[in-house]
């Protein structure tokens, strides 16, 4: 700003002095002149030479001064004549200060075109920061007066409800003085009112809660990529010390595991058709869903992204506190959120058609079912997981005491046949897990004939703990 | 002098990659370019005074050189005051004429014609401010010609001296000796 008021401020200061400079060079006798008389001498007396200054000494003659001073030189103009031709006067400019006043026009004008061009260049600039200044101080005019705007239309808004229902409620008054209405009636009304109001904010909590759910979901999901990429980019020798020692650890327990008994246990665990345990208490079937569950995580790469258990953080904590589990459900109302929200998403996963895998563990389901909240949810749900985890890259593995029709859905034997893995645990007295199992169906052998009721055994070290422990630190020694 | 916002500055920033700014109201953004189209216009006005009072600055420089050369040397330093004024006066029209193209190609082609012409009208004015320059000069000057000139018909007069009548004076001579001449020859005897 400063410097725009110098700028203009020279302007007219050079443009007045130039102006004062042309004034002071105005003259009406530039150039200096000289008087000069001609007078010739006569050779006939007095007479003649009477006559002759009458008719040329007496005219007044003004010539050039440099003229002049050239009279009798080479390249003069006055004709010489000798002393016939004499000067009379100088007659110098009537303006001395002409070249004066010249010139300081001339450098004024100068000065003008000086602060001319350094305007131009400094507006040419900084057009760019006048732009971006203008720009912030408008935004934020225009937010300010934004909010006064919705400060206002808010009052307005509430003194209409009050209003509004200032004349509900003299409207009220003037019915039941005509008899229209009674109070009772009002109550009811009013009660209607509460009940609508009261649900369409549970509609709107439920929504808040999925977009909760969903939130979470893309936050592990987010952890998970960039776990991924740490893991990826990690060049230091340690995490690829860590990372060879990992890959050492996977080999060696995948080793043993298609080593062990044909290799049934591998195939189980590689296997992407859902996988439910069943058996009497203290059979170790969670310990057993457990273990599964680690290995597919660590050397499959499908994280526990979901577990649906009423006693999640109960008796079963120890073992899903090592899963590591992205969401859990454990009260009632979660897990109908849960189930519903795992239909949803598998339809979801279907359509994205994802390249990673992720595992859903479900306890005691049979239980789940007899929930009266879950119960309509949990029948889809069961349905659904039939034939939706296999395409959705979800591994589920399912825990309950038996797997009839009764404790699942009706009409779905075929199905549960064909499209799922029953591995049965035994206990020994009802405390203490056997090695022994028994795959109800489910499983081929190399031969492509299905296992139907065939004994296998667990391996001794197949223990949640003890494979959390190898993938931590703590590998297991295996039996040569 | 280039204007500030040609199109090959403008080609140039299209060219880069573009990052989207802060997304403004539409009638904050309308008045932004309201505001930008105006600076410009200021800029652009601006611009073309400074090359209006760079052209009067050279023509009153031409016209301040040729006052002090005629001034201080009169007659001498009439032809360099003329010259040295007109060249001076006329560096903004030439300086002018950069961008006007004239070739033969399929046809004659002529490109910014308007700056030719913008040079014509400013070698015109240049002109007129040399003629402003040594007019006074020229004016007094043809007086003391004028002057001479009658002085030395005064001489011519007073010596007797007719050089105006000598052509019709040796006709009439001649004519005069070619009568006497028949005379004598044709003369009765």
């Amino acid at each position: 700003m400063k410097a725009g008021i110098i700028e203009l401020g020279g302007v007219c200061l050079f443009g007045l002095s130039a102006i004062v400079g042309f004034g002071a060079s105005q003259s009406r006798q530039p150039y200096n002149l000289t008087e000069i008389q001609f007078c010739p001498q006569s050779v006939n007396g007095e007479k003649g030479q009477a006559a002759l200054n009458k008719k040329y000494c007496n005219k007044p003659r003004f010539v050039l001064a440099d003229e002049w001073e050239r009279y009798g030189s080479y390249g003069g103009v006055i004709p010489y004549k000798g002393d016939a031709i004499m000067k009379v006067r100088d007659l110098p400019s009537d303006n001395p200060y002409q070249l004066l006043g010249n010139s300081t026009a001339v450098m004024s004008l100068w000065g003008v075109t000086g602060c001319l061009l350094v305007r131009v260049n400094r507006l040419k600039k900084r057009d760019y920061l006048f732009n971006e200044i203008e720009k912030t101080e408008n935004y934020c005019l225009w937010q300010e007066q934004g909010s006064k705007r919705e400060l206002k239309t808010h009052r307005t808004k509430l003194r209409t409800e009050t209003t509004k229902d200032v004349e509900s409620q003299v409207d009220i008054l003037q019915r039941q003085e005509l008899g229209l209405t009674d109070e009772e009636n009002e109550q009811i009304k009013s009660q209607l009112g509460l009940e609508d109001y009261l649900k369409a904010r549970d509609a709107e909590h439920s929504g808040l809660e999925k977009q909760i759910a969903e939130n979470r979901r893309d936050a592990a999901r987010a952890d998970k990529e960039r776990e991924k990429i740490q893991r990826k980019t990690s060049s230091s020798e340690d995490s690829n010390a860590t990372q060879n020692s990992n890959e050492a650890c996977k080999k060696a327990l995948l080793q043993q595991l298609k080593e062990h008994d044909d290799g049934w246990l591998y195939s189980i665990i590689k296997s992407a058709k859902p996988l439910w345990l069943i058996g009497a208490q203290g059979s170790g079937k969670t310990n057993t869903a457990g273990a599964i569950a680690l290995i597919r995580k660590y050397c499959f790469d499908a994280p526990i992204y979901q577990l649906i258990d009423r006693h999640a953080t109960g008796e079963n904590w120890d073992v899903w506190k090592l899963l590591d589990a992205s969401l859990k459900a454990e009260s009632e109302e979660e897990i109908g959120q849960a189930l519903e929200d795992a239909t949803d998403r598998w339809l979801q996963r279907i359509k994205e058609k994802p390249k990673s895998k992720q595992q859903i563990i479900i306890d005691e389901f049979t239980n789940l079912k007899k929930l009266p909240s879950c119960k309509e949810v949990a029948t889809l749900f069961f349905s659904m997981h039939l034939t939706d985890t296999r395409k959705a890259k979800e591994n589920f593995i399912g825990v309950n005491h038996y797997f009839t029709n009764e404790s699942t859905v009706e009409g779905t034997f075929e199905a549960r046949k064909s499209g799922t893995i029953q591995l049965k645990k035994f206990s020994a007295d009802g405390e203490v897990p056997l090695s022994r199992v028994q795959i109800v169906h489910g499983l081929v052998d190399g031969n492509g004939n299905e296992l139907i009721e065939v004994e296998k055994t667990l391996p001794s070290w197949f223990e949640v703990n003890k494979i959390y422990e190898h993938f931590n630190g703590s590998p297991i020694k295996f039996e040569q | 002098m280039n204007s500030f916002f040609n199109e090959e500055e403008e080609e140039e920033f299209s060219e880069g990659e573009v990052i989207p700014d802060t997304p403004l109201p539409q009638d904050l953004h309308a008045h932004l370019e309201e505001r930008k189209k105006q600076r410009k216009k200021i800029i652009v006005t601006t611009e073309k005074i400074t090359t209006f009072t760079f052209a009067w600055s050279l023509n009153a420089s031409g016209y301040l050189v040729a006052r002090y050369l005629l001034i201080t040397g009169g007659a001498i330093n009439f032809g360099l005051a003329v010259s040295l004024c007109f060249s001076i006066s006329s560096v903004s029209s030439i300086v002018g004429l950069s961008g006007f193209r004239l070739g033969y190609q399929e046809g004659i082609e002529v490109e910014n014609m308007q700056n030719a012409f913008r040079a014509l009208g400013g070698l015109t004015v240049s002109i007129w401010v040399t003629y402003l320059a040594v007019n006074e000069f020229m004016d007094v000057r043809d007086a003391t010609y004028r002057t001479a000139q009658e002085i030395q018909r005064g001489i011519d007069t007073i010596e007797g001296r007719h050089p105006q009548l000598d052509p019709w004076l040796t006709i009439a001579i001649s004519f005069a000796i070619i009568a006497v001449t028949l005379s004598l020859v044709f003369r009765k005897r």
